[in-house]
């Protein structure tokens, strides 16, 4: 499996601030992964996104040190515009990524702003308009939208730039929960049917356990932990130490796995069905 | 929330053409309004300028706060100029009778004058920079302002505050509902201006982040990444803007021809009633 993404011993320090955002950093994502990040307030979560498409260190400045890869890329070596085609971020406030007149033209905006031809552009867009399926607001103005709606224009507009990896920082937290489904259904459907490596941070772990297939826990700019639902979910105290939800039916599983000793060492289930599942057998 | 900016789409000429030709019209408009010193030409440049924006715009070029505003400002300066300017000193009638108030003194017929020739330059200068802004969707006005060789960051801040006005307009509603709905009462005026200053803070915290993510979210998408971006409409320099910019240039070449050869055209010396002030007497 090709690496998608990879950082190695990155760290980074915001320009007039003591402490560190990144702490030495090691990560490789693989092609196609979901991958969900979670973590308390200023763990460093955002500023790892912001890495992740040369944010920093092309319009941050402050000290990094290690390398970022995007494709094999090294990020220093590109512009943000640049690696766009590469790697595409959203934000977690869906009106302050929107500034055009139409859904359309939203979307056409950052393929026009690489200058790329007319032609390709119009194909572009038809094609994320129907993936997202939002081709019947093309002519509505972006700020007339939902809040899920307007967040599936940005994720379509950061598509139209056609990169390979989406990284999305809490896109649901100004969201209902409807608006929250919608798009955790839009974001899976691009990671199994295009393909699409998914880095989502989120702070809505219960539906994060059941879509991600890898859960990376950061606090102080550090990763502490990094696996599969189920073992990450596993590590209840250090988790609920900063603050933090674990899944309600991991909890559950915690409780019973204490009682009876039920699951070993296996993984614990992170959702309703794994539960059933797990209990059933036994 | 319909219109994050002033822009009106439409399918007018002025939508159509190139944001640098506006420019120019916007320019020529400017010095011809200040060439002479008398109501009569500012005035008719005004209504010159206001049969553009609607052809432009239609009702909303008479309707939108900004054209309304412009016409507050003529009164005003018809009032205080009238009152206050120290070129007067032909008293105005009314009814048969000077106006005079204590402090300020006589209304005076050169003061009007005054007041209505700068009214009418004001005017006719920011209506046809709303006949810009109106037909210019804002990322164009940005474009445009940087191919003229305005600072990238500075058109960059441009577009900004173009649009953080009316978000932030609405977050303070939405601060101002939170607020009330955890049992701030305001009862008089007073309270009320007192409930303003918890307001603030969040809003700007709120804006400041916005600024943060925009600017974040615009790098990211390429925006100034090229000098020549795809043209999504195709807006072109075309016959239409030359003849457009030839008209505006010819009138500005007549404008300053006469402007050497009479002079600034001004009767304010020889003011004897009302109807003197807007044509010799
Ligand atoms: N633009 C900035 N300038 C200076 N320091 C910053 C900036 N953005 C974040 N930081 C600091 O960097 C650290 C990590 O912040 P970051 O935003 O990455 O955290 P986070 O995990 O995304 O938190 P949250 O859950 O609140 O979004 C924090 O200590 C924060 O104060
Ligand atoms: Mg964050």
């Amino acid at each position: 499996m090709k690496a998608a993404l990879t950082f190695n011993n990155v760290s980074y320090r915001y320009p007039d601030s003591q402490e560190m955002a990144l702490k030495g950093i090691n990560l490789t994502v693989t092609e196609g992964e979901f991958v969900g990040i979670i973590g308390p307030n200023a763990a460093g979560k955002s500023t790892l996104c912001r890495a992740a498409n040369g944010l920093i260190p092309h319009s941050f400045s402050g000290d990094l040190e290690g390398d970022i890869y995007v494709n094999g890329i090294n990020t220093k070596e590109k512009k943000p515009a640049q690696l766009a085609e590469y790697v595409g971020l959203v934000f977690a406030d869906p009106e302050a990524q929107l500034s055009q007149m139409t859904v359309w033209e939203e979307v056409a905006f950052g393929p026009a702003n690489l200058g790329i031809p007319r032609e390709e552009i119009f194909k572009r867009v038809d094609l994320m308009l129907g993936l997202l399926k939002i081709e019947k607001m093309r002519d509505r103005s972006p700020f007339n939208l939902s809040g899920g709606e307007q967040q599936k224009v940005a994720i379509a507009s950061v598509l139209a730039m056609e990169p390979r990896i989406l990284v999305l920082d809490e896109p649901t937290s100004n969201l209902d929960p409807r608006g929250t489904a919608e798009v955790f259904a839009a974001v899976k459907e691009l990671n199994k049917k295009q393909n699409i490596t998914v880095i989502m941070v989120e702070h809505e772990v219960e539906l994060l356990a059941e879509h991600a297939d890898r859960i990376i826990f950061m606090d102080h700019g550090q990763i502490l932990l990094d696996g599969p639902p189920g073992e990450v979910f596993r590590q209840v105290e250090l988790i609920q130490k900063t603050g933090m939800n674990i899944p309600q039916v991991t909890e559950v599983a915690q409780i019973l796995d204490k009682e009876y000793g039920v699951w070993g060492n296996k993984p614990y289930p992170v959702t309703i069905e794994e539960l059933y599942a797990c209990l059933r057998n036994n | 929330m319909k219109n994050i900016t002033l822009y009106q789409p439409g399918n007018s000429i002025f939508h159509y053409c190139d944001s640098r030709t506006k420019l120019v019209l916007i320019l020529c408009f400017a010095v011809l309004a200040f060439l002479y010193f008398n109501p009569l030409i500012p005035l008719a440049l005004m209504l010159v300028v206001l049969v553009l924006n609607v052809v432009a715009t239609k009702s909303y070029a008479l309707t939108n706060a900004l054209t309304k505003l412009f016409l507050i400002i003529i009164l005003f300066f018809l009032v205080i100029h009238g009152f206050t300017n120290p070129l007067g000193k032909t008293p105005a009638v009314f009814w048969g009778h000077p106006l005079t108030i204590p402090f300020f003194g006589t209304y005076t017929l050169e003061g009007a004058y005054y007041g209505l020739t700068f009214g009418f330059r004001i005017a006719t200068v920011a209506l046809i920079t709303l006949l810009y802004v109106s037909t210019t969707h804002p990322i164009e006005v940005v474009r445009g302002l940087v191919k003229l060789g305005l600072p990238y960051n500075f058109g960059f801040m441009i577009l900004m505050s173009l649009q953080l006005i009316p978000i932030s307009n609405r977050e303070a509603k939405t601060i101002i509902s939170a607020q009330r709905a955890r049992g701030l009462v305001e009862h008089n005026l007073w309270e009320k201006l007192k409930s303003l200053v918890p307001l603030f803070v969040p809003l700007v915290v709120s804006s400041l982040e916005r600024m943060e993510t925009m600017a974040m979210a615009l790098e990211a998408r390429g925006f100034g990444y090229t000098e020549h971006p795809t043209q999504l409409h195709e807006v072109k320099f075309t016959a239409r803007d030359i003849i457009i910019i030839a008209s505006a240039i010819i009138l500005l070449v007549i404008g300053l021809v006469l402007r050497f050869k009479y002079g600034r055209l001004s009767w304010i010396d020889h003011l004897n009633s009302w109807g003197n002030i807007f044509w010799p007497g």
